[in-house]
């Protein structure tokens, strides 16, 4: 073979490799040339949100024809049009609510908490001496409405990035229009699993999740203390309605289905409850699970309790606020729950937001204030590397996957879907304070 | 000198599979002229499009823009409504009304007379509008907060959401339908479908019921979080974040980016098929709106025609294809010669049915623990 020859088979194979889409494929389909698309099936993908094995959906049947969100999977596609120039100031949205509002006082907590972390940055010179701004859309108490708050964050007061709102109804409804508009949108509060797995990449979430939640009490209540008759008693909302899923599909794959799942209205009395609660006694339940808002949570506990329901209760993350000791009153006795922050942590973080947050507002931060200076601390970390664009800011978002990061909630753990995947704390209501742990209380 | 050639040969595919280009789809069968800020358009993110009596209408991040001819594009002011996001256009080409989907409401447009109905002043359930289509003597509206049906001739609106129907999520993204069946694509709500003669919904769902995966392939649309929905009047194309699907009536096929018939990317905001498009000569086509590109369906693979950008909408008027991306407008003509009106295609007759090559269903057998 001579030289040129050489080159000549080594064009032509070239060119064969870069041109041959026509590999003929099973069913006759050719196969068409790699390159852009990771494929989304894996012989051996990492475990999904730290599902454990034996929790894990089909797994005992079959295995999946595909699984979704492995690493690296979201993909920001190209802007090509200048993106907003802050030069007075930095607009940052909330997505809030009114006092007459059932979720207000979630809300007020966020409010606070941004406040605290745009005061802060304001006072170390904002970016580069432009200071942050915060602007609060109030969202209606009608299923849709935060569809116009997203809107009027992008075209009315051109926020970089926004808060969103704590309820799944109304954040999959703003994520889906910030597609559109291509504004990141923090979770600080949202619980929904769902929320990170619609592959939308406008989005990161500090706080955990309903999935992690639901997992920790699973495990704890199935396979530790060993029970098999579980109820479920939770709000008839979409908080109770997506929050139980993937609880309530564990207990299915341990072997427990749930014997009895019961729904109050949102806002019902403890004197409104009474046919539930013999509802409950008549089903022979050794563990009740409660998933509703933190004073709703506090009448039920107040009825079951007064209609002599002995049985252990277990709760969601919103059971951990002052709210429900209050509502409840002795009733909260012995109620164990689950969360992701524990005030009484001793670490310098948390030590120094818990005194500038109780000084400023004259109260101890909760679960919901820490979350969402959490997220706040994220979100500024990364625009100081990247500067206030929506588009930078979110690829530096992007850029924390697989990351912990150390927060006053603990060390987050950002997975695939940026969702926080850290261990969830425990919390027992003992003599009227909750009692925080790292590890399941004892029964 | 053989074994040297052997390993030159080698060393050179290598080399090459390396730097092949990024190219999911087959190649483009299409040839692309872009039009952007230099023919008028305010910024180049395009959200929707659509063709009618030759006029291209852009639904920019900042209002609707028509371009006539060889004239730059010009602004369509739309009443009250204000500068905003275009999310869908749709004509009527009995009555050649344009219908206007904004982020601020409901807009028809017609020889210089606008039209605007909003949440405020009219039926519609919310004023962000996701999609439309109109149908025979409706216009179906898809929302934020449900769905809602205009009659024009008698001023009548009904709403569809989680009270008088099995919508799952009141979240609606994408609308279509004939004078028989109407499609809507509802976020975590599935499929939904509207028998006219009965009046009642039916849902369809991903029957794996698992956002994290795909069970198996074929059986039924790809995620319960749909992005749109298109009805060609034989079968429905459905789009979402996770693969596209189709279903005809009996039976659900998927297509994904790692399944090798060439879809450029499973994130689907959009899917359209020209089956109806008026005055087409060349073969029937389904297109799918990625955020990889546009990907172009023959009935056995994909080609992608744009690449590298993301893509919203396609439209259709004669043999010309119009796409709104985020990089502005693109106009496609057919690479390949025109078939005789008739023979080869031809809007409305049966050769014009696309034959589809069902995909091969996979996914391991089921076992008995």
């Amino acid at each position: 073979m001579t030289f040129w020859n050489g080159i000549l088979v080594v064009v032509l194979t070239a060119t064969l490799i870069v041109s041959a889409p026509a590999v003929a494929g099973s069913n006759g389909v050719p196969t068409p040339p790699t390159g852009a698309s990771a494929p989304s099936a894996s012989p051996e993908p990492p475990p999904y949100a730290k599902t454990p094995p034996e929790l894990s959906p089909y797994d005992q049947w079959t295995q999946p024809r595909g699984r979704y969100f492995q690493p690296h999977h979201f993909y920001l596609p190209p802007s090509f049009d200048p993106e907003i120039e802050y030069n007075r100031d930095i607009p940052i949205g909330l997505m809030g609510y009114d006092r007459a509002h059932p979720f207000y006082y979630l809300s007020i907590q966020a409010e606070h908490a941004m406040m605290l972390a745009i005061e802060e940055e304001n006072a170390r010179g904002g970016y580069n001496g432009i200071p942050y701004r915060l602007v609060v859309e109030r969202t209606l108490p009608v299923w849709g409405a935060s569809s116009n708050g997203a809107v009027a964050f992008a075209y009315q007061h051109k926020v970089l990035f926004y808060v969103g709102p704590p309820d799944a109804s109304d954040s999959h409804i703003a994520l889906r229009v910030n597609l559109k508009t291509k504004i990141p949108m923090l979770c600080t509060y949202n619980t929904d699993p769902t929320q990170t797995e619609t592959r939308i990449p406008w989005y990161l979430r500090v706080n955990l999740d309903d999935r992690q939640y639901g997992y920790a009490l699973v495990m704890h209540v199935v396979k530790r203390l060993g029970h098999k008759r579980i109820g479920i008693f939770r709000v008839n909302g979409m908080y109770g309605r997506f929050g139980v899923n993937e609880f309530t599909d564990a207990c299915r794959r341990l072997g427990h289905p749930l014997v009895i799942e019961l729904r109050h209205k949102q806002g019902a009395k403890a004197t409104e409850l009474a046919s539930q609660v013999e509802t409950l006694k008549k089903a022979n339940l050794e563990a009740l699970v409660l998933w509703s808002d933190a004073a709703d949570a506090g009448n039920v506990m107040r009825a079951l309790r007064d209609g002599g329901f002995t049985v252990p209760v277990f709760g969601a993350d919103r059971v951990v606020y002052q709210e429900f000791i209050k509502t409840a009153g002795k009733a909260a006795e012995g109620v164990v729950a689950v969360t992701d922050y524990d005030p009484t942590r001793t670490d310098p973080l948390n030590d120094r937001f818990r005194l500038a947050y109780t000084k400023r507002f004259g109260e101890a931060p909760e679960a919901c204030a820490a979350r969402s200076y959490t997220g706040m601390r994220v979100a500024f970390d990364t625009i100081r590397k990247v500067g206030p664009k929506r588009r930078p800011f979110m690829e530096g978002l992007l850029k924390l996957e697989g990351q912990k990061i150390p927060t006053v909630l603990g060390t987050l753990e950002l997975d695939s879907r940026l969702d926080n995947l850290a261990p969830v704390r425990w919390v027992k209501v003992v003599d009227g304070q909750f009692r925080y742990s790292d590890t399941p209380p004892a029964p | 000198m053989k074994k040297g050639a052997i390993l030159v040969v080698m060393l050179a595919g290598i080399l090459a599979g390396s730097v092949a280009p990024g190219l999911a789809g087959f190649p483009a069968t299409f040839e692309w002229k872009r039009l952007g800020r230099e023919t008028g358009l305010p910024m180049l993110k395009t959200l929707s499009v659509e063709m009618l009596d030759g006029v291209i209408y852009a639904g920019t991040g900042k209002g609707l823009y028509q371009k006539m001819g060889e004239r730059p594009f010009e602004r369509v002011v739309l009443g009250e409504i204000p500068e905003t996001a275009i999310l869908s256009l749709k004509a009527d080409r009995k009555s050649r009304d344009l219908w206007v989907g904004t982020l601020h409401g409901l807009a028809r447009a017609n020889r210089g007379r606008v039209d605007v109905y909003t949440q405020l002043n009219s039926g519609l359930i919310n004023n962000v509008i996701y999609g439309l289509d109109p149908v025979g003597k409706h216009v179906w509206v898809a929302t934020a907060a449900g769905a809602s049906r205009f009659e024009p001739s008698t001023g009548r609106w009904e709403i569809y959401n989680e009270k008088n129907s099995p919508m799952k999520e009141i979240w609606c993204y994408g609308v279509a339908g004939s004078e028989k069946y109407v499609y809507l694509a509802v976020w975590g709500g599935g499929i939904m479908e509207y028998n006219y003669a009965t009046g009642v919904w039916k849902n369809y769902f991903d029957p794996d019921g698992e956002f994290e995966m795909d069970l198996f392939r074929n059986d039924g649309p790809p995620s319960i979080i749909t992005s749109n929905v298109d009805y060609d009047g034989k079968t429905a194309w459905v789009s979402t974040y996770f693969g596209l699907g189709s279903y005809d009536g009996r039976r659900w096929l998927e297509w994904f980016e790692d399944s090798g018939e060439g879809m450029p990317s499973n994130f689907v905001n959009n899917t359209r098929s020209d089956r109806n498009s008026p005055g087409r000569t060349r073969p029937q086509r389904v297109w799918a709106c990625t955020d990889r590109g546009l990907g172009c369906f023959d009935g056995k693979i994909w080609s992608l025609e744009i690449a590298d950008v993301q893509v919203h909408s396609v439209s259709f008027e004669g043999d010309i294809v119009v796409a709104a991306t985020d990089n502005g407008v693109f106009v496609g003509t057919a690479k390949a010669p025109s078939a005789k009106a008739g023979q080869d295609a031809g809007s409305g007759t049966e050769k014009d049915q696309m034959k589809i090559v069902p995909p091969v269903r996979t996914g391991k057998e089921v076992k008995t623990p």
